[in-house]
């Protein structure tokens, strides 16, 4: 389903952050990508959401060429791709309601109305958050923004979701909330990508894992603690 | 379809960035209501000068040496010519009566005037069809045995073509000046606005926008600063032009000036929005477009 090849990325002045990196994810996989902060892992959800171009290399996207796509190709590709973020104060529009965070990308769609609601109303049910609909993102907690932020991520059912350190800032109950809902979300046959630099997270779930270590990509088995400690 | 979703979002932005969209406003306003000034002056000067012009009578100075055969002579001639459409002979009295009425009530300082100083005048006018030939019928009378001189519209505004030409100049190179410092304001408002949503600008990436859903909020800002912009600048030259012509009470000149004086016909002020919000959203794209693109490889 998602493909890189041979992909090299590098910012300004520093040496690459992913070097000749190649990978495969498959359709329904529920796997993590880890590596220590700066290892990369941000840059890979950024390359797959055409954020970032890289220099060289390829990313297919269900068979398709994305780097070929026009910006309007571009736009809806990124429709079909759930994303959440650690830094929700800077990914949510904060003096607007949990409703209008929600609804964004479904006016941006052409959407309004009763659909726009019907939508909305199941999603914020979904996540625990429709008796509060009308609140100012601002007025919230790191927890309960992740939570609108996952609402608005699964708007338009994506068959990708990613999540990047979603449980980084959350204390043990949230982090759980949180990572509950990812598995239901994958439960319904998305493939689920979650980065982060959380071990033992990864070790309590027991699924695939890809490490990003010294700018290349390689699949780890993080089960035992020496595994844990090489990884490290 | 972008453009209609694109209001409330430009209304929303607007008002949440009050303070730099009101200088933004205050500076394009000023601006235009200089442009409004200059123009509202060669509006005037152009429209005083087509009444003037758009007066067709001549008249022929006569050298006081001539008898009154020769005048009459001079007056059959001018009457048979084809271009002319009715011609009088006019003697000094009638000259200084005719001056007297026209200067109203103050013609006081014609009392002791000797009608000895006047010449004799063949006023005539040409048809209207004709107006255009009227320089040149001028210069042909003029070279007539008896004629001393001859005046007409045209000849006394074009001792004022340097003025005109001063005027339209000005007016030329301070519109141009002040529509390129309106759309460098709009851009740049576009794009201070631009930076300063950053953020927003990611999450509707990430949200799937496209290039044109993000830009129509900027251009629907841009063609509402001009929009704002123009109705202030509107509202401060007429109250300018009001002032102005309240003021125009000095002589009888003035008077006249005052009688005469326009302000802007609404073809003027409509054509003027249409160019202003068209430049408006086209400075706005054009500086929005630019940052998008470096924001998204």
């Amino acid at each position: 389903m998602i493909e890189f090849t041979d992909l090299t990325k590098s910012y300004a002045g520093r040496l690459p952050v992913l070097d000749s990196v190649t990978m495969k994810i498959d359709q329904g996989e529920f796997f993590f990508l880890s590596g220590v902060s700066g290892a990369g892992k941000t840059t890979v959800f950024r390359l797959l959401l055409m954020l970032e171009l890289p220099e060289q290399g390829n990313i297919r996207f269900n068979g398709a060429d994305i780097l070929r796509y026009s910006p309007a190709q571009r736009a809806r590709h990124r429709r079909g791709i759930g994303t959440v973020f650690q830094d929700q104060d800077n990914r949510l529009l904060a003096n607007e309601s949990i409703e209008e965070n929600v609804a964004l990308p479904l006016r941006i769609a052409g959407l309004s109305g009763r659909k726009m609601r019907q939508r909305m109303g199941t999603l914020l049910e979904q996540v625990g958050l429709a008796e509060r609909r009308k609140e100012l993102v601002s007025g919230l907690s790191g927890g309960e923004k992740q939570l609108v932020s996952i609402a608005r991520a699964l708007v338009f059912g994506p068959r990708v979701f990613f999540a990047d350190e979603p449980t980084g800032n959350l204390d043990r109950s949230m982090a759980f909330k949180v990572m509950e809902l990812l598995r239901r979300i994958h439960d319904s046959g998305s493939t689920v990508i979650v980065a982060t630099h959380d071990l033992s997270l990864i070790r309590s779930f027991r699924s695939r894992t890809l490490l990003i270590k010294d700018r290349k990509i390689q699949e780890v088995r993080l089960i035992n603690r020496a595994e844990t400690a090489a990884a490290r | 379809m972008y453009l209609i979703s694109g209001i409330p979002r430009a209304i929303r932005n607007l008002r949440r960035n009050w303070h730099a969209s009101l200088n933004s406003i205050l500076i394009v306003a000023s601006s235009l209501a200089l442009l409004g000034m200059v123009g509202l002056l060669y509006v005037n000067v152009v429209h005083i000068s087509e009444i003037w012009l758009s007066n067709t009578t001549v008249s022929l100075f006569l050298k006081p040496s001539l008898g009154e055969r020769q005048r009459h002579l001079l007056l059959r001639r001018v009457q048979d010519h084809p271009l002319v459409a009715r011609a009088v002979l006019v003697s000094p009295e009638e000259g200084l009566r005719s001056l007297a009425a026209k200067l109203g009530a103050d013609n006081g300082f014609l009392t002791g005037a000797e009608k000895e100083g006047l010449p004799y005048t063949i006023d005539f006018e040409v048809f209207v069809d004709y107006r255009k030939r009227i320089g040149s019928l001028a210069e042909s009378f003029d070279k007539l045995n008896g004629v001393e001189e001859v005046v007409y519209a045209e000849r006394v505004l074009g001792k004022a073509k340097l003025f005109f030409d001063l005027t339209k100049g000005l007016g030329v190179f301070f519109a141009g000046m002040i529509l390129i410092s309106f759309c460098l304001i709009i851009a740049n408002a576009a794009r201070l606005s631009l930076y300063s949503r950053r953020q927003e600008i990611e999450i509707l990436h990430l949200s799937g926008a496209t290039r044109g859903y993000i830009r129509s909020a900027f251009v629907v800002e841009g063609v509402l600063l001009a929009l704002i912009g123009w109705a202030r600048a509107l509202v401060l030259v007429w109250f300018a032009f009001q002032l102005v012509i309240a003021g125009l009470t000095w002589n009888d000149f003035t008077m006249v000036l005052k009688q005469l004086s326009v302000f802007f016909p609404w073809e003027v002020l409509v054509g003027a929005l249409l160019v202003l919000v068209g430049l408006g959203a086209l400075s706005s794209y054009l500086a929005v477009n630019r940052v998008l693109k470096a924001i998204e490889p």
